[in-house]
């Protein structure tokens, strides 16, 4: 099982959480959003490019994010993606349950590698 | 809990509709409710109306770069696998040219060429089908199904109104189309070469119309809801139709035949089935042309050309949609108990001073016999009222009420005794559900001194009246 793989199947499901964590500074289109979440992360987290829209998608179909069309700083029209107040909740529920989630993981792994 | 929250509410609508549909303050509850989701789905009809205007705007504004052939067929690829709407298939296009775009022209500012930097923008994009498969999930959501059907009986019922309007326009053309111009046609073709005759004062066929006329808004109906519900749910019209079209044919199929209460003919029954396949043919018909939209000003001169329309229709047909009759010599004709066959019920009486008069003409009316004297009616016992089938009179005017007795029966189709109450009234007398005849002989007989049976008054009445009640009813009645 090769250190791709292993990331691949961590980063499964924290899509949304990165999406609207990076959303929560301003207005982004999708290029930008995939980009500032591997720049954030220092090139640990690249989401898969493929389920970025996926996940944008749906977002938007939950009321969680809002998009429109508009120009971008380099001229052609973009479509930009911006945070709703759903939104906003929604991060504040990924970003509690991922603490947890990260203390707990760090917990058992520890124990393990003690034991 | 949202999901959960519908599923709720679409049983609770079902088993309303379904266990106690026909008391009233159950419809009412139903109806409520009904209308409560179907405006959701109009509310998200609206928004999904207005993102798709901004995305139409946004659409003709974009001026997509030139891909490379490889990102090209990878989108061709994406794009045939969504099974979207139009609209949102060219949006996810868009976006994703935008951003193969973007991609590679980053990796190529990092100094590498085209063809390198195509095939690593689409590496990352994953598999096209997969990519495809997730977007398709990502836009079809229960909820939004939901929304889209909702939408789409909302639309139905609007459509429904449209094409009601529609069809009376319809109607108004045919009628004068037909009344003017192809009358002397149809008149030359009935006489001489089919001989058939097309009259109005038949039995049912004013119900046939009024069913005709319904496939019109039916037809309207299924259509703007695939529409709608196409615009709302995220599905194509392609595989919402054949549901709409069955969910049409059961839950129209269901009122037709159960609870729709008319004057029922076999053409009746013919053309009301037809509605909700009128209804199938809307939601499966594929066409681009929209039905033009009914506001405005096109409304107040539509609605006062039809004011005028029905006026000079009402004026010559009169209101109720039957011709004016003229007196004609079938009224005054003298008829022989033997020609009409009523002693095949049994002897006249002899005593002649018996006099009867009956009332319940209409479809709606309870038969009513009143004895003039009662005391005439003191030399007979047993008394007892027989309803008698009939058939038309050969050869009588169509609009000349009169029947002969149907000899090929040996006994009445229905008896009950005569009640006859002080003043001499025999109210409600007899029960004739439950059979699809509608020409009738009523008799009161009764016994005589001599033990024999006789037919009292100066004559039995005929009574011609249709069936009534649903197309259940109709089939599973007696011939």
């Amino acid at each position: 099982m090769g250190a791709g793989r292993i990331r691949g199947q961590l980063l499964k499901g924290t899509t949304p959480l990165l999406v609207l964590s990076v959303l929560r500074d301003g207005e982004l289109y999708g290029y930008e959003i995939a980009q500032k979440v591997r720049e954030r992360s220092g090139g640990t987290f690249a989401p898969s490019e493929g389920a970025l829209y996926p996940a944008l998608h749906s977002l938007e179909a939950e009321g969680a994010l809002q998009a429109d069309w508009r120009d971008s700083d380099r001229g052609p029209r973009r479509r930009y993606y911006r945070i709703t107040p759903k939104g906003s909740g929604l991060l504040a529920e990924h970003e509690a349950e991922w603490a947890a989630f990260s203390v707990g993981m760090a917990r058992a792994v520890g124990t393990r590698a003690d034991g | 809990m949202a999901r959960l929250a519908a599923a709720a509410l679409a049983s609770i609508v079902l088993i309303l509709a379904t266990a106690e549909f026909a008391r009233p303050d159950t419809l009412f509850v139903t109806i409520v409710v009904l209308l409560v989701w179907a405006l959701w789905g109009q509310v998200e009809l609206g928004r999904r109306n207005t993102r798709a205007a901004a995305r139409t705007q946004a659409l003709m504004e974009h001026v997509p770069g030139p891909l490379p052939d490889e990102a090209a067929e990878f989108l061709a690829r994406v794009d045939s696998q969504l099974e979207l709407p139009a609209g949102v298939r060219a949006e996810i296009r868009a976006e994703l040219a935008d951003h193969i775009d973007d991609s590679i022209a980053a990796i190529q500012a990092e100094g590498r060429d085209l063809d390198f930097a195509t095939g690593e923008a689409l590496a990352r994009l994953g598999r096209p089908d997969e990519l495809a498969r997730q977007l398709r999930r990502a836009h079809r959501t229960t909820r939004r199904l939901l929304a889209g059907a909702a939408g789409g009986v909302w639309a139905a019922g609007a459509g429904a109104i449209q094409g009601s309007i529609l069809a009376v326009w319809i109607l108004l053309v045919a009628a004068v189309v037909i009344g003017i111009g192809l009358k002397p046609l149809i008149d030359f073709v009935a006489t001489h070469v089919i001989p058939i005759q097309f009259d109005q004062n038949e039995l049912g066929f004013g119900t046939a119309v009024g069913a005709a006329i319904a496939w019109v808004p039916a037809f309207v109906a299924g259509r703007r809801a695939v529409r709608a519900c196409a615009t709302i749910s995220g599905r194509t019209r392609n595989e919402l139709a054949p549901w709409w079209a069955l969910a049409g044919m059961l839950g129209l199929g269901w009122l037709v035949v159960f609870v729709f209460t008319d004057q029922q003919s076999w053409l009746v029954v013919a053309f009301e089935l037809a509605i909700p396949l009128a209804f199938a043919a809307g939601a499966l018909t594929k066409f681009r042309a929209r039905v033009p939209a009914v506001t405005g000003q096109r409304l107040r001169v539509g609605g006062g050309l039809l004011l005028i329309g029905t006026i000079v229709l009402a004026s010559v047909y009169g209101l109720t949609g039957v011709a004016r009759q003229t007196p004609t010599p079938g009224w005054g004709t003298s008829y022989t108990d033997d020609s009409i066959g009523w002693n095949h019920v049994a002897p006249h009486s002899p005593d002649q001073s018996i006099n009867l008069d009956y009332w319940g003409y209409g479809v709606g009316d309870a038969l009513k016999i009143n004895v003039q004297d009662p005391a005439t009616l003191s030399a007979f016992h047993d008394l007892r009222i027989e309803a008698w089938r009939a058939v038309a009179y050969p050869g009588a005017p169509s609009d000349v009420r009169l029947g002969l007795l149907d000899t090929g029966y040996s006994a009445p189709y229905a008896t009950a005794p005569a009640l006859v109450g002080p003043d001499g009234a025999i109210e409600d007398p007899i029960s004739l559900n439950g059979s699809r005849t509608p020409r009738w002989w009523i008799f009161l007989t009764g016994t005589g001194a001599d033990g024999r049976r006789y037919w009292l008054g100066s004559r039995p009445f005929f009574l011609e009246r249709n069936f009534s009640g649903t197309i259940w009813d109709w089939l599973t009645a007696a011939a």
